[in-house]
């Protein structure tokens, strides 16, 4: 049988939303992010996202059971922002499922802008005192507007997995995607590159994010996600990750 | 009560025993690799990368503050890290922290040729590195 996904909302989404993603991946940048965002801006949990291809797990918290995949969402300003957050890295053989599954749904509650939160590893982050933040997009409109807003685009190389799957199927539907991805290390979860996400996204959007608290409780974060982060680079071998080390054929 | 019921009962007593000591045992192997329970210690998040001349170790001991709590050492062919957190760690509600952890412990294999007094260890930012020469014959290959 074909693993199927589906979601389940508590309410009706209004039309014209922003939606925002953060999925495990380098760093755990984007659920750092989203983490943060829905405790921000004081976000509701609306509904979830299962399917049998995803590890078999369920949370708990203060008592309450929370699938790994949910939905949050809410008013900020005149704008709904609709939140997708995952708990789990997605395993390789799910990320085409997933990204065509989810762009089909936010084209179908009519989404206008969907921003793809994340990382990008890079050796020397040691070194590196505010990471900076690339904007990456198929759509010259959408990159367009990140430029004009002061995020620099991503000029060369590969990006690899759920996002660039994103990015592609986004683009085959029209949905307008933009990654933000922040230099972050490969594999320590790093909550610095997720203010520096943050922070861009709120340029975007033009609605403030307090990012302090990252930056404050820096090392308490890395601690707590030490095994998250262990589970995510076991699931992203063999993800396309691996590609974003590559030269292109393109340069030969 | 009749002897044998008496008996009975201590031998029953004696295998429900056994099996809570097995569970036990059990569980302290399954949770072992995030936390060991009597040391509470877990094992950092880390990564080897090995050239020719040289293996370099990095771990994330996020939790750390002074360089002071940090104690790298070689014994025989084995590097061992250990660090104390600052304080003890431990989440409400968490079965498996219950105890809280109070101490990082790390060992990594290392090969016969390196060279123990070259050996340098950095602290920043929470990330521990350190740097192992290997002493290696070198000598240059005429290319014609």
């Amino acid at each position: 049988m074909k693993p199927g996904w589906s979601i389940s909302l508590y309410g009706e989404i209004p039309q014209g939303g922003i939606a925002v993603v953060g999925l495990p991946d380098a760093g755990l940048v984007g659920p750092i992010s989203t983490s943060h965002l829905v405790k921000q801006w004081d976000l509701r949990n609306i509904g979830y996202i299962d399917s049998p291809s995803i590890p078999p797990v369920i949370l708990f918290h203060e008592a309450s059971p929370l699938l790994p995949i949910r939905i949050y969402g809410g008013y900020k300003g005149n704008d709904f922002i609709l939140v997708v957050h995952s708990d789990v890295a997605i395993p390789p053989k799910s990320i085409y499922g997933l990204s065509s599954f989810l762009t089909a749904k936010l084209v179908e509650k009519g989404v206008k802008r969907v921003f793809l939160l994340g990382g990008i590893a890079v050796q020397d982050r040691l070194n590196i005192e505010t990471p900076k933040t690339y904007a990456a997009s198929i759509e010259a409109e959408t990159l367009d507007y990140a430029r004009r807003m002061g995020i620099e685009p991503l000029k060369e190389g590969f990006i690899g997995g759920v996002y660039a799957q994103i990015l592609k199927e986004g683009y085959k539907r029209g949905l307008s995607a933009l990654a933000l991805l922040s230099e972050c290390f490969l594999n320590y979860p790093d909550p610095g590159a997720s203010a520096s996400t943050l922070q861009a996204f709120s340029k975007l959007v033009g609605k403030e994010v307090d990012v302090r608290q990252l930056i404050e409780q820096e090392e308490e974060i890395r601690l707590k996600l030490r095994e998250l982060m262990k589970r995510t680079m076991e699931t992203m071998k063999g993800s396309g990750k691996e590609y974003e080390y590559t030269i292109p054929a393109l340069y030969v | 009560m009749e002897a044998w019921l008496k008996r009975q009962i201590e031998e029953m007593m004696r295998e429900f025993q056994k099996i809570r000591e097995e569970v036990e045992r059990f569980e302290e192997e399954f949770f072992q690799s995030f936390t060991a329970r009597e040391e509470r210690t877990v094992v950092p998040l880390y990564e080897v990368r090995r050239s020719s001349d040289k293996i370099r170790v990095c771990a994330d001991l996020a939790g750390v503050r002074d360089k002071e709590n940090i104690d790298v050492r070689v014994e025989g062919r084995t590097l061992k890290i250990e660090a104390a957190f600052s304080r003890p760690f431990s989440l409400e509600g968490f079965v498996f922290l219950r105890g809280g952890v109070s101490k990082y412990r790390l060992e990594i294999p290392l090969p016969e040729n390196i060279d123990v007094g070259g050996i340098k260890a950095t602290f920043r930012k929470g990330v521990l590195e350190v740097e192992i020469p290997l002493k290696v014959e070198k000598f240059r290959v005429k290319v014609e």
